[in-house]
């Protein structure tokens, strides 16, 4: 694609936008403007709904179009004014990130914003709460991933099933025996983990695409045992799950009524359980992100780092392989028992429908489409993917078809995720001798 | 005995089907390196734009194998479109990025496609006529062996064959494997890079209407959703047999649907899936190079 | 800047779909709940299309209590955690009465949500337990439990003297409750002389049900009772037909069901299927003006639970009507176990535990592409 820098040819424009108003109506042709009528089989014909289309795709192409030619000569802009600037972050979300990493106040920044989301029960609706809390637990999954697939580099399609041996351990547990959540949270992070260690040891030998099939497979095994089994009480599910207990109260009759008085802005409807979710949650999120931080600029963490980049390389620089890898499986596993404990919590009714492929395919799109090995970018991830379908609602029947497309447009517009990683860089820069190299943007996988 | 031979024919049968799919899906995971979760989508699309041209078509008074062909025609040149559009839209700006990009993308592609077509048609299960015309010489055996089954056989063996031929003696399958060895050096050496993938997309997608057609026939019924499952066996088959390799495609279907049916039959069809899968993961862990797959070499 | 721009027009444009939805002053909210997109959207849908010919139809003779009523519909694509967000959504917005939660699952789910507060009435939820558990004090269903039609099931077997029973179900919790009860009908009456032959879950949408039909005909089972939906069901008939496998097939109101006959044609012949008596097919001159007007607005047909829903729905608006709003849930509900409403699926009244009284099931048999009732 070639544009003339800050000339606006809209007879080219204009050509190219029919052009693909054309096409459309050429592709979408047979399936909009015949409706095959259901009960009879006959084909009705509509015109005017082709006729929209076309129209839609024209303006479409039109503002798609100025939009790539402002993006182009912004880029070209930017390149001619490198020169003065030594370390140009690349778009915007990394530059905002990079402000608040780099403030002096990042604490007291971070700190706010922790108290910002903690007040969210006190002054939201309960739906608000109810999707903050899916939100968070598909941050804490995401995370998991990351340390699997966007640190370690092993592309894993069954993940899913850690979530959903968590979420079953306390189903389980709590049904037949009554154990109480707390002691079910570490107990389903347990299980997870060993489930992990025994997906990791059979697949140390296998690599890429080889990996992620073993791993869909793993997935569905695990769902097809819990659909079957009738220890697990197959497609009928789990229901009554206990929520979370609170030093013996209970919070919606002994609790809520005091908050109330003093919080005017709380929903009276709100189901305190719920609140204590996202509370729990909400810390599991935060020790998750202190804990994944930690690992990766960890011995551990470069050890994953290494086997992403080159496992050849990173055997002979002396890493244990099976180590690196075993844990990787074990860790990511770990964090999502603990989401699946705090999921069966919140919805109280589990199935194994909840446990599909697509989940799998859901938690890989948050660390992906975030960016990979970046933990701001799979919290943002998982923000956007959880609650734009939710946002989304509003459009009735269009919802998961904006969603799908918002998915290819994000994709498409930021290749590398919403925020790229940054490597960390070890290296002592000699005064002005070299030009200063920006930190570098990994490629990820092979 | 009886059973054996049954569910041998049986495990066929699914193979086969399985196989059809697999070869269009190969054909872009061997030289794009792309798990492509929107082929599952063109065969769904292909056969929709089926039902509707054998529809419109059977009004206008045509039938038998007139139909069948000028059917598979439209179904066919629609599918190739889309093939190329999804693949100009959502794939060719990824190019160069890391290897997850394009796949997300993909997905988001095929959530929006099974929407497309659940909004534009609908959300019911659709009568699929049987276009495929009854062979006088199969009646003695057809509740063995139907037309539509002999077909899927026919197709599957057909296109294995034109599309080993083409990658192994035609320019374009020399562009197209210099593609999938070296990008950037087959740009190099003068490959239009662009041209081959767009080629690569367009006959892919064309073969999963071929699937998609047939497959409809022996259905008998179609959704917007049939898309999933047949791009996730797809997916495995094509990684079973080895990625890549166009026999191995349908070698890798033939074992899947051998191993489910065995299961069904031996087992239980509660585990058919699962044994099929254990069965994968034992082959790879034997063969970490799928079952044809070149053995990997790994440079330092 | 521009960045910035862009990104408010699209919060705009978020903001604008919930706003621009907003029309009449002061509706009555009903709501839905059901799968609406996703694999399972066109059993949610033909809910939504009963509901909606009875809302139609009220909101034409005046509204309830003297406002026009406004569905509030959310998708939960029958998964449970999707159905307690569509359900946390519902109570969040001005909703007490909700129609709808397609699958069993995603029903017990929204419930935990809904608790005391709301009201649900299920045209499609058959699990026992939902109403039999005795924990849901304002849960109520129009279609039959599955242990009804199973019991049916098994007692026109064990009449017409079949000896080999197969039982096969697609792993959904709908088909395999079915498929359970069935065969725990069947276990529980050994000198009786019925075998259960065969029973195993089928994975659903699958292209060759071949395996299992070559099983169905070493086991030499005399009937096949299939736990699960239609779209399946024809095209295990078509495929055990075409491999001249001649086990007849009884299904229960999954299966009962005009599109099954038209996908399944000549295989469909002889087909037995359970379901309520009351709708007899296409007879009553209600019946045939809901499916006319169903006809002018959607070229869909009408689905399994169009009239589990639009029955539900007329029960519905009729308590509301006499209790004088949604306010007082014990009102409505006294109201739906005392009165006997005349509905388009006949007349409804619902027992202590909410299930619709009079829900006798019938068997049906398919003759010349009819469903007709036929004797044990």
């Amino acid at each position: 694609m070639s544009f003339k820098p800050g000339r606006f040819d809209w007879k080219r424009e204009l050509a190219a936008s029919s052009l693909a108003a054309v096409w459309l109506a050429l592709l979408a042709g047979p399936l909009a403007l015949f409706k095959i009528n259901t009960s009879d089989y006959s084909l009705g014909l509509r015109w005017p709904l082709l006729l929209k289309m076309a129209g839609g795709a024209f303006v479409l192409s039109a503002v798609w179009r100025r939009f790539l030619a402002r993006r182009a000569s912004a880029r070209r802009a930017a390149q001619r004014g490198e020169a003065d600037k030594p370390q140009g972050g690349r778009g915007p979300a990394r530059t905002w990130v990079d402000m608040v990493m780099g403030a002096r106040y990042r604490l007291q920044i971070i700190g706010l914003f922790i108290l910002g989301l903690m007040s969210i029960p006190f002054w939201a609706s309960p739906y608000v709460v109810h999707i903050f809390i899916t939100a968070l637990i598909y941050i804490a999954l995401g995370l998991g991933l990351n340390i699997v697939v966007g640190v370690s580099g092993l592309l894993n399609l069954g993940y899913v099933a850690f979530y959903a041996i968590g979420a079953y351990t306390y189903a389980l547990l709590n049904f037949h025996f009554g154990l109480g959540f707390w002691l079910c949270l570490p107990l389903g992070a347990l299980t997870a983990t060993a489930l992990g260690l025994l997906l990791g040891f059979p697949v140390l030998r296998l690599r890429g695409d080889y990996l992620a099939i073993v791993t869909l497979g793993f997935g569905e095994i695990v769902r097809l045992v819990l659909v079957n089994t009738e220890l697990t009480q197959g497609p009928r599910g789990i229901g009554n799950i206990s929520p979370p207990a609170f030093f013996g109260l209970d919070l919606n009759s002994q609790v809520k009524p005091h908050l109330l008085k003093v919080l005017p802005l709380m929903s009276p409807d709100l189901d305190m359980n719920k609140a204590l979710i996202f509370f729990i949650i909400l810390a599991l999120v935060i020790l998750t992100i202190v804990a994944v931080f930690r690992l990766e600029n960890s011995r551990l963490g470069r050890a994953w780092l290494a086997l992403r980049e080159d496992e050849v390389a990173c055997q002979a620089m002396g890493i244990n392989r099976t180590r690196a890898k075993l844990t990787a499986f074990a860790l990511g596993a770990t964090w999502a028992g603990l989401a699946g404990v705090v999921f069966a919590s919140q919805v109280t009714f589990i199935n194994p429908t909840s446990f599909g492929f697509m989940q799998s395919v859901m938690i890989l799109s948050i660390v992906v489409l975030g960016g990979m090995g970046s933990i701001p970018g799979v919290i943002l991830g998982a923000l956007v993917l959880i609650l734009l379908p939710e946002y989304l609602r509003s459009y009735d029947d269009y919802r998961m078809l904006l969603f799908g497309a918002l998915m290819v447009l994000m994709m498409v517009l930021r290749p590398g995720g919403l925020i790229q990683s940054v490597r960390q860089v070890y290296i002592h820069r000699p005064a002005a001798s070299t030009p200063a190299a920006p930190p570098r943007q990994e490629p990820r996988g092979t | 005995m009886e059973l054996f031979l049954d569910l041998l024919i049986s495990g066929l049968t699914k193979g086969s089907i399985y196989a059809l799919i697999a070869l269009g899906y190969t054909m872009v995971y061997g030289i794009v390196g792309l798990i492509n979760f929107a082929h599952g989508e063109i065969y769904m699309i292909g056969a929709f734009i089926a039902l509707i041209a054998s529809l419109a078509l059977s009004q206008a008074g045509l039938a038998g194998w007139g139909l069948l062909v000028s059917v598979a025609a439209a179904a066919v040149v629609y599918s190739a479109m889309y093939g190329w559009t999804v693949e100009k839209i959502a794939y060719k700006p990824l190019r160069g990025s890391s290897r997850l990009s394009p796949l997300i993308s993909a997905i988001g592609m095929s959530i929006f496609l099974q929407n497309y077509v659940q909004l534009l048609q609908s959300p019911n299960f659709l009568t699929f006529p049987s276009l495929v015309p009854e062979l006088g010489f199969l009646a003695p055996v057809s509740h063995i062996v139907n037309s539509t089954q002999l077909f899927i056989w026919l197709a599957t063996a057909l296109i294995m064959t034109a599309l080993t031929v083409l990658i192994k003696f035609t320019r374009l399958g020399l562009s197209m494997r210099a593609v999938s060895q070296d990008p950037d050096m087959a740009r190099l050496s003068g490959v239009n890079i662009d041209r081959v993938i767009s080629s690569t997309f367009v006959i892919g997608s064309a073969l999963a209407a071929v699937g998609g057609l047939l497959i409809g026939c022996y259905m008998r019924q179609i959704d917007f959703y049939i898309g999933f499952l047949a791009g996730m066996k797809a997916f495995t088959a094509a990684v079973l047999g080895g990625i890549g390799s166009i026999p191995g495609a349908v070698l890798g279907a033939l074992v899947l649907g051998f191993a489910e049916s065995f299961a069904a039959g031996f087992i239980s069809s509660d585990y058919e899936d699962a044994v099929a899968f254990v069965l994968l993961i034992v082959i790879l862990i034997a063969r970490p190079g799928g079952l044809m797959g070149a053995a990997q070499t790994q440079k330092v | 800047m521009r960045k910035i721009t862009l990104a408010i027009l699209a919060l705009a444009l978020l903001v604008s779909g919930p706003l621009s939805a907003q029309n009449n002053p002061e509706p009555f909210k009903i709501g839905y709940g059901g799968a609406l997109l996703g694999n399972l959207a066109s059993y949610g849908l033909s809910g939504f299309y009963g509901l909606e010919y009875a809302v139609l139809k009220t909101n034409a003779a005046g509204g309830l209590t003297g406002r026009q009523i406004e569905v509030i519909k959310e998708d939960d694509g029958c998964d449970p955690a999707l159905a307690s967000t569509a359900a946390t959504k519902l109570a969040g917005g001005g909703v007490k009465v909700v129609l709808g939660h397609t699958c069993s699952g995603a029903t017990n789910s929204a419930l935990s949500v809904y608790g005391s507060n709301m009201l649900l009435i299920s045209p499609s939820a058959t699990e026992v337990g939902l109403t039999e558990s005795g924990r849901n004090p304002y849960f109520f269903r129009t279609i039959m439990r599955d242990d009804v039609q199973a019991d049916l099931q098994v007692e026109f077997v064990k009449k017409r003297g079949f000896k080999k029973v197969a039982i096969l179900h697609d792993k959904g919790d709908y088909g395999k409750a079915l498929a359970d009860r069935a065969k725990a009908g069947f276990d529980a009456a050994p000198d009786s002389g019925v075998k259960v032959v065969l029973f195993e879950g089928v994975t659903s949408g699958q292209p060759s049900y071949d395996p299992v039909i070559s099983k169905l005909r070493s086991s030499e089972a005399e009937v096949l009772l299939w736990g699960g939906y239609y779209a399946d069901a024809s095209k295990l008939a078509l495929q055990m037909r075409s491999k001249k496998v001649n086990t007849i097939i009884i299904g229960a109101d999954g299966l009962n069901n005009e599109a099954y006959v038209k996908m399944a044609g000549e295989a469909a012949e002889g087909t037995f299927a359970t379901g309520p008596a009351d709708i007899s097919k296409n007879s009553s001159p209600a019946i045939a003006a809901a499916l006319e007007d169903h006809k002018k607005r959607h070229s869909e047909e009408i689905g399994p639970y169009f009239f589990y829903a639009a029955g539900a729905a007329e029960a519905l608006f009729a308590a509301i009507e006499k209790a004088g709003g949604d306010a007082d849930l014990e009102a409505i509900k006294k109201n739906l176990q005392e009165n006997t409403v005349e509905t388009v699926m006949g007349p409804v009244r619902f027992d202590a535990k909410g299930d619709v009284i009079g829900a006798k099931a019938t068997m049906y048999e398919i003759k010349n592409g009819q469903f007709v009732e036929v004797e044990l």
